[in-house]
């Protein structure tokens, strides 16, 4: 690494001491280190829980192999997580299922339109609805503090909230979506072999980040995942976020969410294994 | 992460040991390096927006990708390469119509750029084609050798000197009068 020994590299025009002379960009912000090392420990976890070794073999240097991410092995680490969620939505559903229909043998209302036939079932949802609610608050109030805070400073806050977080993965367009559906496109997203579509996603790392920020959301999810996609014409963007069982959570928001971080959810819903 | 034991630790041999499956040793080639890639990828990508991300991605690949370093070179120069190729990835992403590929810019002995302009280093940095701007990155502000440099850049040595060469000629007439005074 010493360019003066190197004998073919003469510089008559002074220009690479001009260079050298240039002051430092210093160390990587503390936030940033705190935020990769948070996504190192991620894939630590993960590669200790798959047990897959890291690839071997005589890969040169060269070529365009050392590209940003490997396609294949980024699929390979993913299959396992799309099986099971998909396996665990199939399950989810039946499970809503069975409760439905035993309630409404419980109950002794068989074929009616009773919504009180539903109760216990909808009682459960409603607490999460309630969760919810109270989710949407934490917002609200975040949005409020922000107004009167300084932005500067609710952005380094945030980011360093966000260091311990899980890295967003971003997945390719869902399509058109909506309110009662977007929950499901994205888990299917997740579980397609086209979320790794070379095309990208569209959204960009710091996009999906700003987006995570509008939801509010400052738990310790073990995956996050962003998705563009259209809601009656107009750009969305949907998250979603799961624990290591598979429960989680996922939130439909504006489009604006990419550069707006006070944009508000459009819907949401819990996610059960 | 302890970082003690790893003191006397060479990077290859953390690189190996992390291939092994010691869950530490990835942790401690963050920390040796990732000033040195930030500061890389600030110069590339100019935008400490981009940059992060990019070095975020530069690093989880390497922690991914880690097995494939056959160790013919210095795990720095690879590390150097995987943040290039991150920086332009990213580059890419918001600009996708960029190209490294070593094109000419206007004559910068053009009258009106030699008499008129005098632009600051960093500015006229920016002024040159990407492959000129990172061949002087990488050699004379991160210290890599030309053969090092031809690595990360995946061209052949002449190019590097090539594009040094053309850089700082170029940044000699950006920087200062046309009559050869030097760089300032």
């Amino acid at each position: 690494m010493k360019p003066d020994d190197d004998g073919d590299e003469v510089d008559p025009t002074g220009v690479r001491q001009l260079l050298r002379s240039l002051p430092d960009p210093g160390p990587l912000p503390e936030h940033l280190a705190l935020r990769i090392e948070a996504a190192l420990r991620q894939e630590q976890a993960r590669r200790s829980a798959s047990a897959v070794p890291l690839r071997r073999g005589p890969e040169p240097l060269r070529g365009a192999d050392t590209g940003v991410v490997d396609l294949a092995s980024e699929r390979a680490r993913r299959r396992p997580l799309r099986t099971v969620s998909l396996v665990a939505g199939a399950a989810a559903g039946l499970l809503v299922a069975a409760v439905a229909v035993g309630n409404l043998l419980d109950s002794g209302v068989v074929g009616g339109a009773d919504s009180a036939a539903y109760a216990p079932t909808t009682g459960d949802r409603q607490e999460g609805g309630a969760a919810d609610s109270a989710g949407a608050g934490s917002v609200d109030e975040g949005s409020a503090g922000g107004q009167m805070l300084d932005p500067a400073g609710a952005s380094e806050e945030s980011s360093l909230a966000h260091a311990s977080q899980a890295p967003i993965d971003l997945l390719p367009h869902l399509g058109a979506v909506t309110a009662d559906d977007f929950d499901d496109r994205i888990l299917a997203g997740l579980a397609s072999d086209a979320a790794m579509a070379e095309s990208g996603s569209g959204l960009t790392a710091a996009q999906a980040n700003s987006c995570w920020e509008t939801v509010g959301s400052q738990a310790d999810w073990w995956s996050r995942s962003a998705a563009p996609a259209a809601e009656d014409g107009r750009d969305v963007v949907v998250l979603l976020a799961l624990d290591a069982d598979l429960s989680g959570h996922t939130w439909l928001v504006p489009g604006e969410c990419v550069t707006d971080r006070s944009a508000r959810p459009l819907a949401d819903a819990a996610v059960t294994p | 992460m302890v970082v003690d034991s790893f003191a006397d630790v060479d990077d290859a041999t953390l690189l190996r040991r992390h291939t092994e499956g010691d869950p530490d040793a990835f942790g401690e080639i963050f920390r040796r390096h990732r000033d040195r890639m930030w500061a890389l990828a600030l110069r590339t990508t100019r935008d400490p927006e981009l940059a992060a991300d990019a070095v975020q991605d530069a690093f989880i690949n390497a922690f991914r990708r880690a097995g494939s370093f056959r160790g013919d070179s210095q795990v720095t120069t690879w590390l150097h390469r995987i943040t290039v190729n991150a920086c332009l990835d990213r580059l890419r992403r918001v600009r996708p119509t960029a190209d490294i590929a070593d094109h000419e810019m206007a004559d910068p002995r053009d009258r009106h750029r030699s008499v008129e302009v005098r632009l600051d280093v960093q500015t006229a940095l920016a002024q040159l084609p990407e492959g000129q701007r990172l061949a002087l990155t990488l050699v004379d502000m991160h210290g890599l050798t030309v053969a090092e440099a031809a690595q990360v850049l995946d061209v052949a040595e002449g190019t590097i000197k090539s594009r040094c060469s053309r850089g700082r000629e170029a940044m000699l007439a950006l920087l200062g009068p046309s009559d050869g005074d030097g760089a300032r």
